[in-house]
């Protein structure tokens, strides 16, 4: 039995055309990615990871999905389709964090143009093409606020202005979610008026926009397959209705992290499902001595290991169930409200930091049981241990707890 | 302002010579080291760069030298009644720069401490060895080989299987031992061993500990072969491979010590390495605790310095916490080595264990340390231009090995609990 059946979920909410889309990924995974995964960090030249993310994002077509049916897209802009979303994002993950990470960071820069009931049905029309009818991969990329500043949810990135029928936009050192030298789009945090103040908006900003510098990917503790990278700006120009979202306060914000959050631990929750197998195995064939001739049998048959497992498989569990949970609040306004409300967003924190703790946490615990074969880099799982933490590191922690406390506790900060 | 120097170590612990060891190796550091080090993650495998920091080290500044006779070249601290502490800095400034690098130097001398340090010393075999790295104009890397392929940690759980899974046999044919067998992950293999310190069983399957027999093998003997550097997520300095002996024939008097005596001293090379591994994570600790501060001092959070913001200033005093505590701790177990007369042998099973225990605790708090800076830097945290993330994939692996952290809580347990069985 796969990982993916043997840990719970809420079956009601996952279709059949869910679960077929996830069958299809999970083939691609161990087709595509699994046998050459462990290559990712020297991929250097994009020849593992680039004929792998064609084959998902085109050929399976993950790029289309979000985008609505009459646009050519996969009609999964329904709030419902969180569930379907989720599913997906689970089995990328499970084969490679770093292509789930892209994967996810394109919706949630997505999101905001297409997600029902709010369509923007123009820049639809005209974004669409972009991602549905070509042959290549097409990224998306959030770049959102930073922590700093006087904003309680940190600091716009870029400062936007309008003039005419056209935002300029500027901005420094910017540092996307993902994918910074390889975004087809950005969706921007600006603030609004030349200066950084009390209103914020999303812009959308084509990759191949004048004025747009990238530099060289960074250099990461893991998620190889994100080629991310500091962004700049200088009086990038952009037509007006390329503004998604506008707003006082942080609604803008909220509402686009939400998703991001779900998405980002949808992504944390396929690793955790491939940790398993991989502790599993180790387990099941590693036979450890003991004091007693009796003692001598598999890892798992030793209660300190086995209690050691157990904590992993909790963790895993427990993830799963409550990311599925996020998802189906996030599609289900008329009773959960609005994604970027204070409840919303409070609770898509909170999943989301307990399932990239919790990602941490379960890969950490493995690599205990497999020791050296845990940090050997042919032994697959301190991939999935580097991944997970760089996952958590750009979702930011502290930031995190602020946002938790400040909902549950009122606090001011 | 407040630096590493003012977390507390216990001064009845500190060695003569520490502030010139201090002063020498963080001077190293400074300037061989921590300018390139996050280039060492490329050079895994060819040393290009890790290479002449090493030389630098073990040759230029001498400190390959410093275990043997002063007759032979050395710098006599086998006998000098501070060799743990003496030890425990020089590891801990090295490791603070990489310590990759720190478990690299450390293991020159991990097996040579069977033979080497008082009140036990093999004065015959230490001074065979000792123009190897006396006189040498290039540095020289011990290696210390345990592990087996069918059991990994088994070798090291000494009390509860004495020995007896082992594979790797020595059989004495007239004057000389042939061994044969296949160990894996010993710290400095992978081509870069110049003479390895082998454990085997003269009788493969007892669990007599006179059948436990440690056994010197200069690299260059026929039949020894390195493999390649195994690829890990970290500690690019230290390279580790698999090592085949194939009637490997050296003289009957590199056995360290003979029959029972061997097991025996062996403990002490347990001990040693958790003295060793929490310097290494010390080290670690200190410099995230500079690089953290640096960073929440010049970052800003809503008009004021992160350090001023009480959520991370908490995360912070954490962090600080903790580095003095697993200070006190590591250096007080360091002197206990060194008085060995006042806490009792260094390979017994109560100091051995208690090494475990100490280590434990110090590198599940460094890799605590490891991760709250990390979070702190939020999104920067696992840039690897900011170190933090290379110091959290180093001292993952100061946890996990020398068999691992459940083996650490078995031994705790059997010593202080009377466990029967486990």
């Amino acid at each position: 039995m796969q990982p993916a059946e043997i840990f719970p979920y809420p079956r009601e909410w996952v279709d059949e055309e869910a679960e077929l889309l996830a069958s299809s990924i999970r083939e691609w995974g161990e087709r595509e990615v699994m046998p050459k995964r462990q290559k990712f960090d020297e991929d250097y030249e994009n020849k593992l990871i680039g004929p792998a993310m064609k084959a998902l994002f085109v050929d399976i077509g993950v790029q289309k999905l979000l985008w609505p049916e009459e646009y050519g897209g996969g009609g999964l802009n329904s709030p419902d389709g969180a569930v379907t979303i989720t599913r997906a994002l689970e089995e990328i993950g499970r084969a490679d964090p770093g292509i789930g990470f892209v994967a996810a960071s394109t919706l949630s820069a997505l999101t905001p143009i297409v997600m029902a009931p709010k369509v923007n049905k123009k820049l639809c029309a005209e974004f669409a093409p972009l991602f549905c009818n070509a042959d290549g991969v097409r990224i998306g990329s959030p770049i959102l606020p930073e922590q700093g500043g006087e904003g309680i949810y940190g600091v716009a990135p870029a400062v936007a202005r309008l003039e005419g029928r056209e935002w300029v936009i500027s901005g420094e050192g910017m540092r996307p979610a993902s994918s910074g030298s390889t975004a087809d789009l950005f969706s921007v945090f600006c603030a609004v008026g030349g200066t950084v103040g009390k209103e914020m908006a999303v812009i959308a900003v084509p990759g191949d926009t004048n004025g747009i510098r990238r530099e060289k990917p960074y250099r990461k503790t893991g998620l190889a397959s994100d080629r991310n990278a500091t962004v700049h700006f200088q009086n990038v120009r952009v037509p007006k209705r390329y503004c998604v979202c506008q707003g006082a306060g942080d609604e803008c914000f909220k509402g686009m992290f939400s998703w991001h959050a779900l998405y980002a631990s949808a992504v944390c929750a396929g690793s955790m499902l491939d940790v398993y197998r991989i502790v599993k195995q180790w387990a099941d064939t590693r036979v450890m001595r003991g004091h007693q001739k009796w003692a001598e049998r598999p890892l798992k048959e030793h209660p300190v290991d086995a209690a050691v497992l157990a904590e992993v498989a909790q963790e895993i569990a427990i993830s799963r169930l409550v990311t599925y949970d996020l998802a189906r609040m996030l599609g289900r306004a008329e009773v959960y409200g609005e994604p970027g409300s204070d409840e919303l967003f409070t609770a898509a924190r909170a999943v989301n930091l307990f399932v990239t703790d919790a990602a941490i946490k379960s890969s950490d615990k493995a690599m205990e049981i497999m020791a050296s074969q845990g940090y050997a880099r042919g032994g697959e799982l301190e991939k999935h241990w580097r991944d997970v933490r760089t996952i958590q590191a750009s979702m930011e922690r502290l930031p995190a707890l602020r946002d938790i406390a400040r909902y549950f506790y009122a606090t001011g900060m | 302002m407040k630096t590493i120097d003012d977390f507390t170590i216990p001064q009845e612990c500190l060695s003569p010579v520490d502030d010139t060891l201090r002063d020498m190796v963080r001077e190293w550091a400074e300037k061989e080291v921590i300018p390139y080090r996050r280039e060492f993650d490329e050079d895994w495998e060819e040393h290009k760069l890790i290479a002449p920091a090493f030389k630098k080290l073990f040759v230029d500044l001498g400190f390959q030298k410093v275990l043997f006779p002063g007759e032979k070249g050395g710098l006599e601290l086998s006998n000098a009644g501070f060799a743990a502490t003496a030890s425990f800095r020089i590891f801990l400034e090295v490791s603070r720069a990489d310590s990759g690098m720190g478990v690299a130097f450390g293991c020159i001398f991990w097996a040579l401490t069977m033979i080497g340090l008082a009140p036990h010393i093999n004065e015959e075999l230490l001074a065979e060895f000792a123009p190897r790295f006396t006189e040498s104009d290039k540095a020289v890397f011990t290696s210390t080989a345990m592990t087996e392929p069918h059991g990994g940690a088994d070798i090291e759980n000494l009390d509860a299987l004495k020995g007896g899974t082992i594979k790797t046999t020595a059989r004495l044919e007239g004057d000389e031992w042939v061994i044969n067998g296949h160990k894996l992950w010993p710290t400095n293999s992978g081509g870069v061993a110049d003479l390895f310190g082998v454990v085997c069983t003269t009788k493969p399957g007892s669990t007599d500990e006179k059948d436990f027999a440690f056994i010197f093998v200069p690299a260059d003997t026929p039949g020894v072969k390195q493999g390649k550097p195994y690829q890990k997520m970290g500690m690019a300095a230290d390279k580790n491979s698999d090592v085949w002996f194939d009637n490997v024939r050296v003289p009957r008097r590199y056995r360290a010590w003979g029959p029972g005596l061997d097991i025996k001293y062996f403990r002490e090379v347990i001990s040693w390495g958790c003295m060793g591994s929490i310097a290494f994570a010390l080290g670690v600790m200190e410099n995230i605790y500079e690089i953290i501060k640096d960073y929440c001092s010049t970052r800003d959070y809503r008009g004021k310095p992160l350090k001023e913001d009480s959520a991370a200033a908490a995360i912070l005093a954490d962090i600080a916490a903790a580095v003095e505590v697993c200070s006190i701790i590591g250096w007080q177990y360091a002197g206990m080595l060194d008085k060995y007369e006042l806490y009792g042998d260094k390979h017994s099973v109560e100091i051995a264990t208690k090494g475990r225990m100490h280590k434990m605790f110090v590198a599940d708090k460094a890799i605590e340390v490891a991760h709250k800076a990390l979070s702190i830097m939020g999104r920067y945290g696992c840039d690897r231009d900011r170190d933090i993330e290379k110091h959290l994939r180093d001292v993952k692996m100061i946890q996990l090995w020398m068999g691992g952290k459940q083996l650490c809580q078995m031994e705790i347990a059997r010593l202080f609990y009377d466990c029967q069985t486990l």
